[in-house]
């Protein structure tokens, strides 16, 4: 190699991808060699720090950690399908009772039609008005004594 | 040495050996320290009710990392779309984070240091989302392509890439220093 590395030719030096000229270079070449030393310093200080950082936010308890992350963010989507469950429940009991209810209904107004024409037919069959109904027993019972008298088979 | 699924079992001891560093990945991404530490507790509540499903097939760092990686997007994603809030007071200032340098050194070479410091988490900030992850994962947690890969869902050619992209930004950062 007789030039400086590429920017991918040091991020392979610094990733320990490079090829045995590529290693060789950057321990040659003094330019190459300085400016991959200072950037692998800055990198490994920048690890040290924060690992320092987070080494010192030691972990919680499990059954903390566990108990804060079930209470207050509930599960979205299986509340949207107990949801779903629940509305397709209710649909599915309210359009039989409102079913039988309505059937129900029906059924008690067909049973007062029917003793209202009931009624009405009573009413309709009599050949006579309620109030003469004693004068007509009164003359079937003259009737009676006649054709006996008479001799007429029955 | 137990194997990841042996390990699992014992989730207590996971969450003890883990916690800081899903603490430390996640905080470094998304620079807010309620929320990371709200983040992280969801991450190990995802991994303690998957835990029966998982078979092993990665380290539990890894398995973990997974999980983070999939808060932080949709943590950013979340974000973006609240544009018009302001910064939160539990924002992650550099300043704050990062503790005092060793004692054994001069003062001109510990602001050397800070600034060295300061220059990374302020290139780090500055990365897209992917590069930035992709960044931390090698950088801060150490792991190597193929774990990276594992946990973003990349292909090991697309982690190159973006690592290659992200290494070139925190080197103009650096060298804007000298």
């Amino acid at each position: 190699m007789n030039h400086h590395f590429s920017p991918e030719q040091f991020s392979k030096w610094l990733l320990g991808n490079c090829t045995p000229d590529e290693m060789r270079h950057g321990h040659e070449c003094a330019e190459c060699s300085a400016e991959l030393i200072r950037v692998k310093e800055s990198l490994s200080l920048f690890r040290s720090s924060v690992r320092d950082w987070a080494d010192r936010h030691p972990a919680p308890e499990v059954a903390r950690v566990l108990e804060a992350s079930s209470g207050f963010r509930p599960d979205l989507r299986r509340l949207a399908l107990v949801s779903l469950a629940l509305a397709i429940g209710v649909i599915g009991i309210s359009v039989p009772v409102y079913k039988y209810n309505s059937g129900r209904q029906r059924e008690v107004q067909a049973a007062a039609d029917a003793q209202l024409l009931d009624e009405v037919n009573m009413h309709l069959s009599r050949t006579v008005p309620v109030a003469m109904e004693p004068f007509l027993e009164l003359l079937y019972e003259e009737q009676l004594s006649d054709e006996t008298i008479k001799g007429v088979p029955r | 040495m137990d194997t990841p699924v042996a390990e699992i079992s014992d989730f207590e001891k996971v969450v003890q050996v883990y916690w800081p560093r899903v603490f430390r990945f996640v905080l470094a991404s998304i620079r807010d320290r309620d929320s990371a530490e709200t983040l992280t507790q969801d991450c190990f509540f995802k991994a303690y009710k998957a835990r029966s499903r998982f078979r092993g097939d990665c380290s539990v760092n890894t398995w973990l990392m997974k999980i983070a990686v999939n808060l932080v997007r949709d943590f950013a994603r979340n974000r973006r779309l609240q544009f018009w809030k302001r910064t939160q007071s539990s924002a992650v200032e550099f300043d704050t984070v990062f503790g005092v340098p060793a004692r054994d050194i001069s003062p001109e070479a510990s602001t050397l240091v800070k600034e060295q410091v300061r220059a990374v988490w302020q290139a780090t900030e500055a990365l897209p989302e992917r590069q930035r992850t992709v960044f931390l994962l090698r950088f801060v947690e150490d792991m190597d392509l193929l774990e990276i890969a594992a946990a973003t869902g990349l292909t090991e050619g697309a982690v190159k890439v973006h690592l290659f992209r992200a290494v070139h930004s925190v080197r103009v950062r650096i060298r804007r220093l000298k």
